[in-house]
This record gives C-alpha cells, sequence and structure tokens, in this order.
C-alpha cells in the first residue's frame, strides 16, 4: 500500500456494515478510499485485522451502519491503535437503535435508544442511558433499582 | 532530590561531556526518554536526559530492561559557553564531585500501543533518542532512526549504531533531511508515532512533513532542546465560546492552563515553532514567544505554547 497521497484529504478506509451501508459508504467514497463491506458488526475486527497492515499512518477509518454498527466498528479501530481523531462514523438513520453494555456482566446487546432492556447474558432489567462509550462502541446500560 | 556522586566523566567528542553519577543507595528507575533535574547552582536546575547504561555487549546489558533499577545514571552534556552555567558546570565536574538531582521525571516517554517508532535525532538530541532505541531494541520493537548530525561532533552515534544497525539512516547534509523525513513518515505503516529530540528547526520540519502526510497530532511528539521560555508573570484568558476564565500561573504556559481546565486546544511541538497551537485573539496585547507567526499574523493570533499576555493584559480567546 503506498503513502497517503498528500495533495488531497486522507484517504480513508470505510467499513460498511450491511448492504445499505455499503450502498451508501459508495456514493460517499472517493476513488483512493478502500471499501470493506461486511454481514456483521462482529466481522469488523478481522477485516481490520487484515487491512490495517496494509496502510501507511496517515489514513483514516470510517464506520458505516446503524449507530450501533458504526460504533462498534470505532471500538474495534481504537482497540486496534487508531486514535480518536483518526476515526469517524457515518451512522445511518436508524439511531434509535444502540448497543447497550450491561453495567452488570458487561454483556452487549442491541435496544432501542428509548426503550428499557434486559440483558440477555444476566437478565438484569437495564434502563438505557445517554452515556456512550467509544472504546466499549456502546451506551451503558444501568441497572435499574 | 537525589544526592549523587560524579564516578566518571568522558569526553565522548568535542564539546560533549558525558558524566556517570551514583548514589548512595538505589537509584529510582526510569522510562525511556526520562530526563533529571540537575542543580548546577543553588535552586537552578537544568533537565538533562538519562541515556542507557554502557556496557561491553553494547550500548545496554541485556537481562534487564534499560532503566529498570540502574546501578548509574548516564548524562550527555553539549557545553553552552554562551548559556546561563548549567552546562559548563557539568563540564567542569570530576570524578568524586556531589551533585544533587531530581528524581528523573518522564515528558518524552514512547507510546505503548505503536506498531512502529520512528525516531528523529539532531545533535545533542540523540540521547534520548538512544533511551528510546535501547528500549525498543530491547523488548524487539518495531523502530527505525533518523541521525542529523555534524560529521564527527554527535556522541553515542556509535552505540545508536550498534543499536539500530540498517534501521539508523543518518544525515550529515541539511538538504538530504526533508527527503528522508517524507520517505520515513509517507511509508511508516498504519499506527507509528514520530519522535523527535533536536533544534527546533528540526522539530518543525518533522511536524511539518507529518502534517503534509495527515498525520494527526498526536502521533507527533518532541523534545526541544533549546526552550522557548513559557513561564512568566500570571494573567487571565478569557474564551469566548464558553465564556470561561483560565486563570495561568507564573510557572505554567497559556497551554498548561487551558489543559488543566480541561479545555481542548490543538498542539503539536509545544515550543512556538510549529504553528499548530495557533489560535484567534478576539481582545487584549499579547507578549508573542513564537518563531513561526510573522509580523503580519500577530495581530489577532497567539501561539498557545509559549505566548502570553502582555504585563497586565487580559487576552480573549476564540476557543
Amino acid at each position: 500500500m503506498p503513502g497517503p497521497d498528500v495533495s488531497g484529504p486522507p484517504p480513508r478506509l470505510v467499513l460498511a456494515v450491511g448492504e445499505r451501508a455499503g450502498a451508501a459508504a459508495a456514493e460517499r467514497c472517493a476513488a483512493r478510499d478502500r471499501v470493506r463491506v461486511v454481514v456483521s458488526a462482529d466481522d469488523a475486527a478481522t477485516v481490520l485485522d487484515a487491512e490495517l497492515p496494509r496502510l501507511t499512518t496517515g489514513w483514516r477509518i470510517v464506520g458505516v451502519g446503524t449507530t450501533a454498527d458504526a460504533a462498534a466498528v470505532r471500538a474495534a479501530a481504537l482497540a486496534r491503535g487508531a486514535l480518536g481523531e483518526e476515526v469517524t462514523v457515518w451512522p445511518l438513520d436508524d439511531s434509535w437503535r444502540v448497543r447497550v453494555h450491561c453495567g452488570v456482566c458487561h454483556h452487549q446487546g442491541e435496544s432501542r435508544r428509548d426503550a428499557l432492556a434486559a440483558c440477555p447474558a444476566c437478565g438484569t432489567a437495564l434502563a438505557v442511558s445517554d452515556q456512550e462509550s467509544r472504546v466499549h462502541g456502546a451506551v451503558l446500560g444501568v441497572p435499574r433499582a | 532530590m537525589l544526592e549523587l556522586r560524579v564516578a566518571d566523566v568522558a569526553t565522548p567528542c568535542a564539546g560533549v561531556r558525558s558524566v556517570t553519577l551514583v548514589g548512595d543507595g538505589p537509584l529510582p528507575s526510569y522510562p525511556p526518554g526520562a530526563h533529571v533535574g540537575l542543580e548546577w547552582a543553588p535552586g537552578r536546575l537544568n533537565p538533562y536526559s538519562l541515556t542507557p547504561t554502557p556496557s561491553p555487549r553494547g550500548p545496554t546489558p541485556r537481562d534487564l530492561p534499560p532503566g529498570l533499577d540502574p546501578e548509574e545514571y548516564h548524562l550527555s552534556i553539549a557545553l553552552r559557553p554562551d548559556g546561563e552555567g548549567g552546562s559548563r558546570r557539568v563540564h567542569a565536574l570530576a570524578p568524586g564531585d556531589r551533585v544533587r538531582a531530581t528524581p528523573p521525571r518522564s515528558s518524552f516517554p514512547p507510546v505503548g500501543t505503536a506498531a512502529h517508532h520512528v525516531l528523529v535525532a539532531g545533535g545533542i538530541g540523540v540521547t534520548p533518542v538512544l533511551a528510546h532505541a535501547a528500549w525498543h531494541a530491547f523488548w524487539g520493537n518495531s523502530f527505525e532512526v533518523l541521525l542529523v548530525q555534524r560529521p564527527g561532533v554527535t556522541p553515542h552515534a556509535a552505540d545508536l549504531r550498534a543499536l539500530a544497525g540498517d534501521r539508523l539512516a543518518r544525515a550529515t547534509d541539511r538538504t538530504a533531511v526533508p527527503a528522508l523525513l517524507d520517505e520515513a513518515l509517507r511509508g511508516a505503516p498504519w499506527n507509528s508515532h514520530v519522535y523527535t529530540c533536536g533544534p527546533p528547526g528540526l522539530i518543525a520540519a518533522v511536524a511539518a512533513t507529518a502534517r503534509r502526510a495527515h498525520w494527526v497530532a498526536d502521533r507527533v511528539h518532541a523534545e526541544p532542546f533549546v526552550h522557548a521560555p513559557a513561564t512568566g508573570t500570571p494573567f487571565t484568558a478569557v474564551l469566548r465560546r464558553s465564556g470561561r476564565e483560565v486563570a495561568v500561573g507564573a510557572g505554567e504556559s497559556l497551554l498548561d492552563a487551558l489543559d488543566r481546565a480541561g479545555v481542548a486546544a490543538p498542539r503539536l511541538c509545544r515550543q512556538g515553532v510549529c504553528g499548530e497551537c495557533v489560535t484567534e485573539v478576539a481582545a487584549g496585547r499579547v507578549e508573542h514567544r513564537d518563531t513561526v507567526l510573522g509580523d503580519d499574523e500577530r495581530d489577532g493570533h497567539m501561539a498557545l505554547c509559549v505566548s502570553r499576555a502582555a504585563v497586565g493584559e487580559t487576552v480573549e480567546l476564540q476557543l
């Protein structure tokens, strides 16, 4: 992979989760960007592990998908050494769905943003908070009293 | 303060004195890039980088990580005849002399999560870079070194060569530096960090090259050995966007005060040479100490890292 083309904006590795995100990414990307489409956000880590060693410092990473999926891509990138300024997300319009990080057992599951959730692992009833962790790629689920 | 004794002195090259210091007991460990503040007159301290312990097998022993439980501290200090006196004091030291120093302070550490480290040294700036190189060599980390030197006058060049081997590139001609920097930074693998110790011009050149290659500021680290003083009379900065007031103490820079207040502000070189922290000034006269703004740019702008409000003034910033 050659070094970044310094004549324009930084080149981007765009990781889209799902077909709809892939189509959205294709519309917004430039020719020198690398677009990879995965079926599930769980595949983001595998794709990043394969792609990042081919890149040079200076590239940016973009996560495209639902709010939850884009956040998961961002968390996977940060876990692999990306700095916050190097990662952006393009959430699609269904931002009412979020990934919820259980404050009791740390399991993650999806929920509606405005709903009360039950942790699928430990069963604790959780209130979906507004506290979003970029590292975990999820919002905090607070046990209901 | 540590009470230390000079165990040995050497002159590795013209104008540079290497000093070996020992304590009366165990010495504190230190990370690569750390320095001690050596007292050269009562209450006057100069920071000097710690270099790894030399050994017959190379510059560092292989049994312990460099800097861990050291038996000695090693410093190499360039003589500055026109300085305030710190380097002259060191160059006059002889075995048996006693000196006082602060415990090691880490101000220039390697980033533990980096996949690759680009080390750039200019002149006596080789000292912390040597410590970084010894650390990476010990742990088997990926690194490369660019040494900018005048022929025959850089200490530790042989040590650096022993550590880095073919990962060391040397430039004895300043005109060769831009191309070497460009090659190193444009081709650096994902998740690299660059660390520069040298004169302000070299630090600025590295920062500019990194910026052109789209590196973000947090991947660019620098330790100047010619500091622009950032301290002075206390003043207040008013942040226009939030309406907050930040008090800047006598012993800190405006950038330090903003950090303390939790205000995000851009920065890169921290010595008034790269321009990354230049911010619009809405009101107030400024005492400019940077070397990046032209006269026509100074009206309405200031470098947060070194410049201050003029005495008796309050500056209002577009932050």
